[in-house]
């Protein structure tokens, strides 16, 4: 069982990461990639001060990435994943098996996962390399503020696994899933993780990923920019990095919990045609 | 006593307001079954009953012994080959089977070395390195046929399985289910084309608007259906010398002449038969052929149905 439970998991994962990265899918989080870089380049060559440069890149990769490109990247992904056999028909072949049929949702998230991690570390790398080159010809040091690749990588981390736990639930539970999902990613995350203060998230910790990923960042910092960047990104009492993770694990386990039971316990979409 | 491969107790399946199958019971034995009934009877409902992606909302269905939907064991020892057309997209014939056999519980070299045997002997070994959604239907069948078959199943449940064959290879799927009828499988072959199941199996489950009409060998049904006369052609050296012999007989219910043949219908099978053995050892009649017109599906089919 063991020896089945792994060989599902490890086919699961590779269908599930080819999809992503092999298909035709894979254009879709690279073409969302453009917009921002772009914006980067014409705020990098028409303002010119260095300071604000800073403060630009921390909110800009907060807001754009974390709250926006990220979780829509990783939804899209880790939803199609499933949805797109399932829609098509062609899941029956998995699941009139003695596969054991968790390991077929986990397997395709994990997949999925590690694409949309490619996709951020793509996205930051492109930006971070932008950022540095672009210090030197403004006359100044670096762009980036110390710490902020690390920073914003694990943030790419813990968001892009959460959204991906998420796209899992969605992709099994509802046959809208993605858009479902992008309404939630829109409506709630980047909604209550914009509007409610750091005080009240931090008891709704489990339940925004977005406001995680982004104290993420603000925790991986050194000391000096977080009072410089107090003014927009407020510390919650007694935040600290072990609170965030764990905040994050909650959130990703409970939602592969129930995307797992939701393809257990669902019937399997291809249903009989006739009636 | 072992449990048998599939049973189905009282089972019914809603769609909302409308009846999949309906206290459907019947216990599938080894060796071929049909499923046979119009568009809509319910037959793809069973068959996705049997295999596991749907539960029945009252009643049960057991794969020996076991419910199939949640039983892995259970799934281990079917195959389905389904009506789908579908295949995962970006995937090729040979990594497809190659999955299908791991996913059965196959170790890993031994589904590389099977995969590539059934590929040989379904006919796709040339094109298992193509994507399988870019096949023919004739390949996607095949390649669905040796899915279903690969991991060596005891119950085999087959959804149109010759859709889009060409007529060499339907005789050659028909000669493998006979072949693994004769081997003690048990399988359940879905069709809506009663010469095909009929090709294949005498023993069959009627169905229409997801009830069950009948079950059984073809007689045996036909013999049940007391309300229909049996229609019975007879040829003889003079037709119209044994219509009229054969209007004094009281189980006959009426007769026509065709040419030089003669179409008795035959209220008492038992009695007319008798009769027209005793008319055969005569001289004048010149029997050269009896044959049973109704004893087939088209006309079990008629008469249940309408």
């Amino acid at each position: 069982m063991l020896r089945l439970w792994i060989t599902t998991f490890r086919t699961q994962f590779w269908w599930g990461w080819k999809r992503s990265v092999l298909s035709r899918r894979a254009w879709i989080p690279l073409v969302g990639c453009l917009p921002l870089w772009a914006m980067q380049v014409v705020v990098l060559t028409r303002r010119g001060n260095p300071h604000f440069l800073e403060k630009f890149f921390l909110y800009f990769q907060s807001w754009a990435y974390l709250s926006i490109l990220l979780p829509l990247v990783s939804l899209y992904l880790a939803v199609s994943a499933l949805q797109d056999d399932r829609d098509g028909g062609s899941l029956v072949y998995i699941v009139s098996r003695p596969a054991p049929r968790p390991a077929v949702p986990l397997g395709r998230a994990a997949g999925a996962g590690l694409a949309s991690l490619v996709f951020g570390g793509i996205y930051l790398a492109v930006s971070l390399s932008v950022f540095s080159l672009a210090g030197p010809s403004l006359g100044g040091g670096s762009l980036l503020p110390p710490g902020a690749p690390g920073a914003f990588f694990l943030a790419t981390l813990v968001g892009g696994l959460c959204f991906t736990a998420l796209g899992t639930f969605f992709g099994a539970f509802f046959k809208k899933g993605l858009l479902l999902g992008m309404a939630l990613v829109v409506g709630w995350e980047l909604a209550a993780g914009s509007f409610l203060s750091q005080a009240q998230v931090t008891g709704l910790r489990s339940l925004l990923a977005t406001d995680l990923s982004r104290q993420v960042v603000l925790l991986s910092l050194p000391e000096t920019w977080r009072e410089v960047v107090s003014e927009g990104l407020t510390l919650p009492e007694g935040a600290h990095m072990y609170g965030v993770l764990r905040g994050a694990g909650e959130y990703i386990a409970i939602f592969l919990l129930l995307g797992v039971m939701a393809f257990c316990l669902k019937e399997h979409p291809y249903r009989a045609r006739e009636r | 006593m072992s449990p048998a491969p599939l049973r189905f107790e009282r089972v019914t399946r809603w769609y909302g307001p409308v009846a999949g199958v309906l206290e459907v019971s019947f216990t599938l034995e080894p060796g071929v079954t049909g499923l046979l009934g119009p568009n809509g009877a319910g037959k793809s409902t069973i068959l996705h009953l049997a295999a596991g992606l749907i539960r029945p909302g009252m009643g049960r269905v057991e794969v020996f012994g076991r419910p199939p939907f949640l039983s892995g064991s259970a799934r281990a020892r079917l195959g389905l080959l389904p009506e789908t057309q579908s295949f995962p997209p970006g995937v090729t014939g040979r990594t497809f089977l190659r999955t299908c056999l791991l996913l059965s519980g196959v170790p890993g070299r031994e589904a590389r070395r099977r995969a590539d045997a059934l590929l040989e002997e379904v006919g796709l070994a040339r094109a298992a390195d193509r994507k399988a959604a870019g096949y023919s239907q004739g390949m996607k069948q095949r390649l669905k046929l040796a899915q279903a078959l690969g991991h060596d199943p005891d119950l085999l449940l087959l959804d149109e399985p010759l859709t889009g064959l060409d007529p060499l290879a339907r005789r050659e799927v028909i000669a493998k289910v006979h072949e693994l009828g004769e081997r003690g499988k048990a399988i359940l072959v879905s069709s809506h084309v009663l010469h095909e199941v009929e090709a294949m199996t005498s023993r069959v489950i009627l169905l229409n608007q997801g009830r069950i009409l009948a079950w059984g060998e073809i007689p045996e049904i036909r013999a049940l259906l007391k309300d229909q006369p049996i229609r019975v052609l007879v040829r003889g050296r003079d037709s119209r010398r044994l219509a009229s012999e054969m209007a004094r007989w009281p189980s006959v219910g009426g007769f026509r002449l065709n040419g030089d043949s003669l179409e008795v219908e035959a209220w008492d099978g038992e009695a007319f038969f008798e009769a027209l053995g005793g008319l055969g050892r005569s001289d004048w009649a010149g029997l050269e052929e009896v044959r049973i017109l109704d004893e087939n599906l088209e006309a079990l089919f008629d008469y249940l149905v309408g």
